[in-house]
């Protein structure tokens, strides 16, 4: 009965249906090829962490594969030396990003969609949509303008009574975690609402409708109808915002920060390209990518249960 | 008929094999050259097309996008480094490329390059690496007499404030009397917030000028032993000077972030007394100043000296013998012969004068046997550094340059000094011995991936994250609190033992050079 498909009929061997299915698996071949290539080849310089490699005329394989073992030495080094701050600026920078990114796109989307007047819709959405388009060069020039002693926020605050002396921002680490939360969210606000708008466009009309007739009131209606509709999509968004909590940034803090407030500004991606690259150290640079990537990792897979658990739905 | 086809046949296709190997012949050598200053500078003016011309050989310049000791990484990770690189001679990068096995050893081409070892000289020796080779040769080599650093200030306030045979004098100010102008000017200006500007804190030395005031060395050298800075009796007399500037509003309180463009910026309006730096940084900040104010906003070099000084001649500042750059020809350059005779010519005093002086007989000419610009040429620079450099080539490709005058005439090594323009002339006649020979400090630090080179940039990340702190501190107790902390976090991060490795390597090459320590304290 088991060897029986539904029809009656007698399943094909596996090798059989695989050849039936050949042309379909000749497509995924260039699929596969980039995969491989791109995402998993690479991955053997991550033995690199557990070496002392030094580049040399030899070639990159000889000189990976022939670099001294070390073992753990490079983790028990940063763990050991650094680790406590460039964790406490990664995650502070990262959950205050959150904080406001998270909601701040659902929100928008939100109250977009509730707008009636088209053209102001179309001109939110695209003034919102614009920062995602502007380089981290330009966005941290305007924020270090904005922001100066003699810029126009301390000009604002000063003029409506709100301060007595001029905050130098990038003078003190706890205000830089708050400032690149903030460029994070202005960036990415108009970029992720887009995807929350596909959301609850796909939402069925009729729903609105009866809510309204049954005297639902608007917020009631966003409340009952439209958030529950696009959870799915919130949980992604979620899963995939912790999956990159210990990626929170890399140009924004190299391009706004400095020395003053290195010890708040420094974070994981920052340090490992600090001491991997600027200072060719590349097997440390690796070994704090690599606990980088570990812990992401484990944030993503412990994300996406938890998500499984609460809303039924998940990423995988 | 069919032979003389097929023959007619054979003969364009062996025509076709040999004409691009006839052309290739003569096709010049090309030689991959990347330069970490060339910036977004183009090799096609006509400096260029000379060299170019008089070598017979072309060169592929390869500009650095971005910052240059991230793409020297890269390169050399990749392998994928160009015939020759030009790079900053004064971090770890180059021992990283020697002990990589990345540089072609250019004592086995000495032969070959008579011009190098005729102008290089001692430098040769001194730039050898440990096993006793060459594997680079300096750029900007030899005792420099050129000025450096200063009190950068701008003539028209202080013609107001001191008066004018004052502003005009040679003699230098103390360190009290400056500072009373400072506060004079601010005082006269209560909306002005940065009397004194300078350049955001760099990595691992305090400024310049506070260093040199307090006569700070790179390194302390004290009874045989080397150690970093902080540990200088009068390391913490330079950070109370400048904290007490910061305290008293009379230092840019946004000092740490001022990157080239904003410090620029500030000293392109009005209401900064002084830029405390190299006396070259204010020149586009004056550019601008005179083209828009009177014909005396312009940033001149003044020498503040401290109030105990003995003498004028006081150095303030180091500045190595052996140069700013390292240039150096790669494993990858398959032809090292064609590069090493690149190299020979713009090392030799025509390749040198056609670099920093332009063609002869076209930019200068020799007049009763002395090197005399022709025309308005050093006029048309001084109106307009960038875009003159840029149309002539003339100082625009700055390689191997001897800092020296011309041993035949007497003339400046590059033509725009043979004339002064006022804020030369301000440098030249009040910061002129002002600084010492640097060369043994450079290099001492660990380098490559290795646990020393670790803790070496822990121990200076500390001191990065701790100096404007302390400038920038409310109290002096504040300041000298953060001063124990930083002192204590630079131990935990192993400045011991930096300090014994940096030692060996400094004292073996006081000996490898027959030299004394130059600032021993």
């Amino acid at each position: 009965m088991s060897n029986l498909a539904l029809g009656g009929k007698k399943k094909k061997p596996l090798m059989s249906r695989l050849w039936d299915q050949k042309y379909l698996f000749l497509l995924m071949v260039p699929g596969v090829i980039w995969v491989l290539v791109i995402c998993y080849a690479p991955m053997t310089g991550l033995y690199m962490a557990f070496t002392n490699y030094r580049p040399s005329q030899n070639g990159y394989f000889y000189d990976l594969f022939n670099a001294k073992f070390v073992g753990l030495q490079w983790f028990q080094y940063f763990f050991s030396k650094d680790f406590g701050m460039i964790m406490r600026n990664t995650l502070a920078t990262s959950l205050l990003t959150l904080l406001f990114s998270f909601p701040a796109p659902i929100i928008l989307a939100v109250m977009l969609n509730e707008l009636k007047n088209v053209r102001l819709k179309k001109f939110i959405q695209t003034a919102s949509y614009l920062p995602y388009f502007i380089s981290w060069v330009i966005a941290a020039n305007i924020f270090l303008t904005f922001l100066a002693g003699g810029g126009i926020v301390n000009d604002v605050l000063m003029s409506l009574g709100l301060i007595k002396e001029r905050i130098l921002f990038f003078q003190h680490g706890p205000y830089f975690w708050w400032i690149i939360a903030i460029a994070n969210t202005w960036k990415g606000i108009g970029y992720n609402a887009i995807i929350y708008l596909s959301a609850i466009s796909g939402i069925d009309e009729q729903l609105y409708e009866a809510a309204s007739i049954d005297g639902a009131s608007r917020v009631k209606r966003i409340w009952h109808i439209t958030l529950p509709t696009i959870r799915p999509t919130i949980a992604t968004l979620l899963i995939l915002a912790v999956g990159g909590i210990l990626s929170t940034g890399f140009e924004q803090q190299l391009l706004m920060g400095n020395n003053a407030i290195l010890n708040y500004s420094d974070v994981l991606d920052t340090y490992a390209y600090r001491y991997g690259l600027a200072k060719g150290m590349y097997s440390y640079g690796t070994a704090v990518g690599l606990f980088k990537s570990i812990v992401s990792f484990i944030l993503v897979m412990s994300a996406n249960k938890i998500t499984a658990k609460l809303n039924d739905s998940a990423l995988f | 008929m069919k032979k003389l086809v097929g023959l007619m046949l054979a003969v364009m296709m062996a025509l076709t094999v040999m004409l691009p190997i006839a052309a290739l012949a003569d096709e010049p050598v090309t030689i991959s050259f990347f330069d970490k200053n060339s910036g977004v500078r183009t090799f096609d003016d006509p400096v260029a097309k000379e060299l170019e011309k008089r070598t017979g050989i072309k060169l592929d310049l390869i500009s650095p996008s971005g910052n240059p000791g991230e793409k020297l990484s890269l390169m050399l990770a990749g392998l994928n480094y160009p015939d020759i690189i030009l790079m900053d001679r004064g971090s770890d990068i180059v021992n990283q490329y020697i002990e990589a096995n990345a540089l072609v050893n250019l004592s086995e081409y000495m032969d070959q390059m008579p011009n190098v070892v005729a102008m290089y000289g001692d430098t040769l020796n001194k730039t050898r690496y440990t096993d006793g080779n060459n594997y680079y040769l300096s750029n900007w080599y030899g005792y420099d007499p050129d000025p450096v650093t200063g009190f950068i200030c701008r003539y028209d306030y202080m013609i107001e404030l001191v008066g004018q045979e004052r502003a005009d004098s040679a003699e230098p100010f103390r360190w009290s009397e400056f500072k009373a102008l400072l506060q004079k000017f601010k005082d006269t200006n209560p909306d002005v917030t940065s009397p004194l500007v300078i350049g955001d804190p760099g990595s691992g030395n305090i400024n310049g000028m506070f260093a040199g005031m307090n006569s700070l060395y790179p390194y302390y050298v004290h009874e045989g032993k080397l150690y970093f800075t902080v540990r200088d009796p009068q390391f913490m007399d330079a950070i109370h000077q400048m904290n007490e500037l910061y305290r008293e509003g009379l230092l840019d309180p946004e000092w740490t972030s001022n990157n080239q463009e904003l410090r620029n910026q500030k000293l392109s309006n009005n209401g900064v007394l002084a830029y405390g730096g190299s006396y070259w940084d204010t020149w586009t900040p004056s550019a601008t100043l005179l083209a828009a104010e009177n014909p005396n906003a312009e940033y001149l070099a003044y020498k503040v000296i401290p109030d105990d000084a003995t003498s004028a001649d006081l150095p303030l500042s180091g500045r190595s013998s052996l140069g700013w750059d390292a240039i150096a020809i790669t494993k990858n350059c398959k032809n090292v012969e064609a590069a090493v005779k690149f190299i020979d010519y713009c090392a030799s005093q025509e390749g040198q004068d056609l670099l920093l002086w332009g063609i002869e007989g076209q930019d200068w000419e020799f007049v009763d046997g002395v090197r005399t610009p022709i025309g308005d040429i050093v006029a048309r620079y001084q109106a307009d550094p960038s875009n003159v450099v840029d149309q002539t080539g003339i100082t625009k490709w700055t390689w191997f340059v001897k800092n020296d005058v011309h041993p035949d005439d007497g003339t400046t090594c590059r033509i725009w000094f043979n004339e002064k323009d006022r804020s030369a002339t301000f440098a030249y006649r009040n910061l002129t011995n002002g600084y010492y020979d640097s060369a043994e400090f450079a290099n001492l630090e660990p380098a490559g991936s290795t646990i020393e080179a670790l803790m070496y940039q822990g121990v200076i990340d500390v001191f990065d994250q701790y100096y404007p702190r302390m400038v920038n501190a409310p109290t002096v107790e504040q300041c000298d609190a953060l001063y124990a902390e930083m002192v204590s976090a630079m131990e935990n991060a192993g400045m011991s033992d930096i300090e014994a490795y940096m030692t060996d390597v400094y004292f073996a090459r006081l000996a490898l050079w027959g030299l004394e320590p130059v600032a021993s304290k």
